[in-house]
């Protein structure tokens, strides 16, 4: 029994890649994005060279990569 | 669900993509939703942080070309025969390697090492997701899709839970194998 006030995991709902968003991406169809805390940091077709250049300008803090689906596919 | 097993719940992201009006008409949306788990690759000390795509329409777990190749994975140097995949509109020669996985959750990390993944031995199309299929991402977690839970029918969210053994597998096959067998009734 959930007590009241306290979330369940449906309600936790993660908002660690809340810039994962259809507005924030929505120019880089069929690309790799790299975010840090929400910001583009680089975008590409070559994944090697997105890698790096995100990984220079944020030697501290990792930055996530996304692909960014490019057409309707049947995954 | 039982107590003390690590769980996390995600909103599903919508697909960039503007649906040509005669297919939102339809399919009766214009929204894709992909359910992506947020997780850190580690491979001999490179580390890759990205969204896995949860494909439940995947026998095994998959690592594109290209993010094999930001691990410093090489396919022509791991261990044994490449053998086929059945791809998108052809086949794929693939070999195996285990690659450390952490998912992340806002309520707590879980490390998954030495997870399998088919890594395809030539370079296929960029722009692929990482994917978590069913061998043994699956058999590892209890996954719900909770589409139309929330206020807006578009979005929903999803959750996946630690499967928690409660009785060793072992029982079931003894008690089958020595099951008295069936009296007929005539």
């Amino acid at each position: 029994m959930t007590k009241k006030g306290a979330e369940t995991p449906e309600e936790a709902a993660e908002p660690v890649f809340a810039e994962m968003s259809s507005e924030n991406l929505a120019g880089y169809a069929g690309e790799w994005v790299a975010f840090v805390d929400g910001t583009i940091l680089a975008h590409g077709l070559s994944l090697r060279e997105v890698y790096e250049r995100a990984n220079k300008s944020s030697p501290t803090e990792p930055p996530t990569f996304y692909p960014v689906p490019s057409q309707v596919a049947g995954y | 669900m039982a107590s003390g097993a690590w769980s996390a719940s995600y909103q599903f992201r919508r697909a960039p993509r503007n649906f040509p009006a005669d297919a939102a008409a339809a399919l009766g949306t214009n929204q894709v939703l992909l359910p992506i788990v947020p997780v850190k690759l580690t491979f001999l000390g490179s580390a890759f942080d990205t969204g896995a795509l949860l494909d439940t329409g995947a026998d095994f777990c998959v690592l594109p070309y290209e993010v094999a190749e930001v691990l410093n994975v090489s396919p022509a140097s791991l261990g044994g025969q490449p053998f086929p995949m059945a791809g998108v509109g052809k086949d794929v020669m693939v070999k195996v390697t285990n690659i450390d996985v952490t998912v992340k959750s806002r309520t707590g990390n879980k490390e998954i090492p030495m997870l399998p993944f088919l890594i395809p031995v030539e370079p296929q199309p960029p722009g692929r997701f990482v994917l978590l299929g069913r061998h043994p991402f699956l058999s590892m977690f209890d996954v719900r899709f909770r589409l139309g839970y929330t206020n807006d029918p578009e979005l929903g969210k999803w959750s996946l839970t630690e499967v928690t053994k409660h009785h060793p597998s072992y029982r079931y096959r003894k008690g089958r194998a020595l099951a008295a067998p069936a009296r007929g009734r005539r």
